[in-house]
This record gives structure tokens, sequence and C-alpha cells, in this order.
């Protein structure tokens, strides 16, 4: 199996991310109740093994944005490791499922955003992007 | 600039990303003991032949010993091992195989490796700490 670092760094790390998403959070306003943020405190809640907190999390962000792949990744993720099988299974499911039109449009965003000021939203976004890929 | 290297990033992880996304979905079949639908999943990773394949390969062995099928189980579980033979769950499955094949001798080798594989990881972990261990000012 392929293994992220499991450290209690990587945990320590998590919850300072964890911090600075409840932040963001308690600032209010519609720009930061976005899916990144849920986002990144499902994963945050995830890699301190806060399964129920991360489903939640993870349940407003798809709410939000129902093709947000990575957010459907953590969810699957989070049920898997409460042991609820089907739910995990239908999780991922939806990850694959959205796969190549998520990222497509990503990158169509991306480039598209690239020439845009960084707002707290794209910083939010930036962020989780890199706790995706390098899953704290 | 960040996010188009980031997007960059994603275009060359995307076929690891599906094929772990397939490998998580068929383990999650093998606990519901849906062994058809574990066993399509696992072989459409194959395809791929990527990082995921060792997985891949371990989990279809299980799906086969789930089945009774013994010996082509054991060439599953051979097959992960070549990729990665430093696979302990691998050398775990395939001990319970070579048990149920009368095999007392190599199931007791497979013992061995895992305990030594997971001694290594465990003290390849403690050197980690060790070494980002910060010194205590006088």
């Amino acid at each position: 199996m392929v293994e992220s670092t499991d450290g209690a760094e990587s945990v320590e790390l998590a919850l300072e991310a964890q911090k600075l998403f409840l932040e963001a959070l308690a600032k209010g306003g519609q720009e930061y109740q976005s899916k990144y943020v849920f986002y990144g405190l499902g994963v945050t809640c995830l890699k301190r093994r806060e399964y129920v907190d991360a489903i939640r999390w993870e349940e407003k962000a798809v709410a939000i944005d129902e093709q947000y792949v990575p957010a459907f990744l953590s969810l699957a993720e989070a049920h898997q490791m409460m042991r609820h099988w089907v739910d995990a299974i239908s999780a991922y499911d939806k990850a694959f499922k959205h796969f190549m039109t998520y990222y497509s449009r990503a990158g169509t965003e991306a480039a598209r955003q690239s020439t845009k000021p960084l707002t707290d939203e794209r910083y939010s976004a930036i962020l989780c992007a890199y706790v995706f890929f390098l899953r704290l | 600039m960040c996010l188009c290297f980031l997007s960059a990033i994603i275009e060359a992880n995307s076929e690891e990303l599906l094929a772990e996304i397939v490998v998580k979905k068929a383990m999650c079949y093998i606990e519901i003991s849906d062994l058809d639908h574990a066993e399509q999943q696992l072989n459409s990773v194959l395809k791929l032949d990527n990082i995921w394949a060792t997985e891949a390969y371990f989990l279809l062995g299980r799906v086969l010993q789930a089945r009774g099928k013994w010996v082509p189980s054991l060439e599953m579980f051979n097959k992960a091992l070549r990729r990665d033979p430093k696979h302990i769950d691998t050398y775990l499955a395939r001990l319970s195989t070579y048990t149920a094949l009368g095999k007392e001798d190599l199931a007791l080798n497979d013992r061995k490796m895992a305990i030594l594989l997971r001694r290594e990881k465990l003290w390849t972990r403690q050197s980690v700490v060790m070494d980002g261990a910060k010194v205590p000012k006088k």
C-alpha cells in the first residue's frame, strides 16, 4: 500500500492547517464558505483521525460543488476508516465519474485564474491543492 | 503561475490517481464480499500498469484466496512481490495460501520475512524521528 507520512509532525501540521481553515470560516462571508475551506477542514480532520467530522465537512464541500473530486476522495477515505463500505464505494464512484470533467475544468480554470490577484479564496484553493497532493 | 504549475502536476498524476480510486474501491468490495466487482475493478488497474499494480496483484490474490483458489492466488502474490519485494501485507497473505497448500516451511519463511520487514520499517521511522529531533538548549 502506498502510504503518506504518518508521524506526529504531520498530525501537528494538520492541527495548524485546521486552525487556519477554522479562522477563515469564522471570518464569515460568502468567500469563506467555500468548498476549498470545507474540503481543507475535512482533510485535516481525516489526518487527525476525526472521521465523523471529516465526513461532515466533506459533505458540505460536495453540497457546494457536486463534481468536486478531491472532496469525494476524502469523503470516501473517511467512510472507509469508519468501515462504511457501501458509502465509501458510492463516494469513490462519484470521484471516478467526475474525474475527467473536474480536472479538465480545473486546468482551464487554473489558466484563466493565473493572471488574477491572490484573493483569500484563491489562497484557500492553492492551500487545498497542496493538502491534496502532499496529503499533509 | 502557482495554479498553472499545480494543473501540470494534476495532469501528470491523473492516471495514478484514477488507479488509486479503483484500487481503494476494490478494497471496499472485498470487505463486503462482492468479489466479482472487486476482481473487475482490479483487472482494470492492471491494464494501466502503474505503481498501483502491486496493490492490485495483492488484492487479486486475496480475492482468489476468498474463492479458495489457492494456486492462482499464489501466482498473484508472487507477481506483487516481484514488483515490490518489501510489501509486508503480501507476505502475510501468501503465508495463509502456503498454509492451505500444506507448505508449512514456506509459510514460516513468509512469517519471518513479514516480521523482519515490519521491524525494518519501524526502525526507519524511528531513525527519521531521531534525525529530526531538536537538541535541547543548555
